[in-house]
């Protein structure tokens, strides 16, 4: 908590880009490692002595503690939502695996959130099916993430796919599900970034009206597309899922970006979002985030309003609360006297992958 | 302080709502505080528009503001900055929202399905 602002992350990833988890069997998977690590490593802020260390090895299994110490210890994060990344193409345990995402939530109920995460042409949309039900049943899954965008065109699929991609929605709310989200935008090395242009949401958004849509990187390159979906489908919402790293490179063209998302969308449909661990610690983005303003110049030129201490409120916190049944007063009287939390023991349960 | 006259309210957010249609959307209420702070939300081809900060000065917040009771009116998922508003402001104080003009648009709506 920040003064009294309630912080809920939308996204931490505990990731494995460990050497033993990395494919032998494709040629591309060692090289996307290396690129991915060092593109992150220049949009990283991260005063802080062991991640600072060159020796620091950010391409490791992440794990419960060293996560919880990362995001709770470190920064004034209060929440976070615990997601999988179900990247198969370069990774065995994928990208950021269940378990580790389901470890992290099961050690810290009271602040973690587990989000699933599944791929119909991982090994079939039967196999995706079953993987939610588990997820959700067995591991408490509270969401799903799902990547439509790989390396090789025929691991691809489009999310208004009514064979392939509704199959998982009709089945996620089923089981319960009423929060589902997409990674847009931010094209991992050389993938085809078409499929990640958010404009297939719309029709899912349309005809599953009852289920929330949470779109990840503001699906940066297509943010005019985005901005429009968001705008006009209640259902829709967008992640910062790491964005405020480029404030320090390109403040301006975040000003611009956040006026022109409270001039058409509104607070009301943006959530905090970190991406640690990779991101580095939230707490400098969040200071930033806190300390940012709409200069002036912009909001005469461009007609964007100031962004408040209320927009900040609500991005920060409340928006995600309320769409994950989070009561933000009672948590924080849950929550009070308990930090520094010590972690809890791991509980074992039944993995997969 | 003016009590809230909801019903007024709910009334002329219907008959705002007739006006706008002319644009394929109409307004609907989200939330009105007993302080008398309104927030409506664009519907239909409103929602999303670049332009809906024009009709809220020029049409919607006249017309609510005429309700008893209401002090302000913000709309969902909308909002410009202050210059901005200013300037739409300046230019739209010569031309008011006319009654039989608004009584006309509200006829045709009536009739257009």
């Amino acid at each position: 908590m920040i003064n009294d602002i309630f912080i809920f992350d939308n996204v931490i990833h505990l990731y494995d880009m460990s050497p033993p988890n990395v494919r032998p069997d494709r040629v591309d998977a060692a090289p996307v490692v290396e690129q991915t690590l060092g593109e992150v490593k220049h949009l990283r802020w991260t005063p802080n002595e062991l991640h600072d260390d060159p020796n620091f090895e950010w391409g490791r299994r992440w794990g419960v503690e060293d996560m919880y110490d990362l995001v709770f210890k470190q920064s004034q994060t209060d929440m976070a939502m615990a997601q999988a990344v179900p990247m198969f193409d370069w990774f065995t345990d994928w990208y950021a695996p269940v378990k580790t995402q389901h470890a992290m939530a099961a050690a810290y109920p009271d602040r973690v959130m587990f989000c699933g995460g599944v791929d119909p042409l991982y090994r079939g949309l039967n196999d995706a099916l079953d993987q939610i039900d588990y997820q959700v049943e067995v591991l408490r899954a509270r969401s799903l993430k799902f990547y439509n965008g790989h390396a090789k065109l025929g691991d691809c699929w489009r999310c208004d796919d009514e064979k392939v991609a509704y199959p998982l929605y009709e089945r996620a709310r089923k089981a319960g599900i009423k929060v589902i989200q997409f990674h847009k935008g931010n094209p991992h090395g050389l993938q085809n970034v078409e499929f990640l242009n958010p404009t297939d949401l719309q029709a899912p958004a349309r005809d599953f009206p009852d289920m929330s849509f949470i779109v990840h990187h503001l699906a940066l390159p297509y943010f005019d597309e985005m901005l429009s979906i968001a705008s006009r489908f209640p259902n829709v919402y967008l992640s910062l899922a790491g964005y405020m790293a480029l404030y320090r490179i390109a403040p301006r063209r975040v000003q611009h970006h956040f006026g022109r998302l409270l001039q058409l969308c509104g607070a009301e449909k943006i959530l905090w979002g970190s991406e640690a661990a990779l991101a580095g610690c939230p707490q400098p983005y969040l200071q930033a985030f806190l300390d940012m303003e709409i200069p002036q110049d912009l909001r005469v030129g461009y007609g964007y309003p100031q962004i408040t201490m209320d927009d900040k409120r609500k991005i920060l916190g409340e928006n995600f609360a309320q769409l994950m049944g989070v009561d933000i007063e009672q948590k924080k009287r849950e929550l009070a006297g308990k930090a520094p939390m010590q972690p809890s023991k791991m509980q074992p349960s039944k993995m997969i992958a | 302080m003016t009590m809230l006259d909801r019903r007024r309210l709910a009334s002329e957010i219907d008959r705002v709502s007739r006006v706008i249609r002319s644009h394929g959307g109409g307004i609907e209420l989200v939330e009105a505080t007993e302080g008398g702070i309104v927030t409506v939300r664009y519907t239909g081809m409103c929602a999303g528009c670049e332009l809906r900060p024009v009709t809220t000065l020029q049409v919607v917040e006249p017309t609510l503001k005429t309700v008893p009771g209401v002090t302000a009116v913000k709309t969902l998922g909308m909002r410009i900055s202050a210059e901005a508003e200013a300037r739409i402001r300046q230019e739209s104080a010569a031309y008011p929202l006319h009654i039989p003009r608004r009584k006309q648009a509200e006829q045709t709506a009536r009739r257009v399905r």
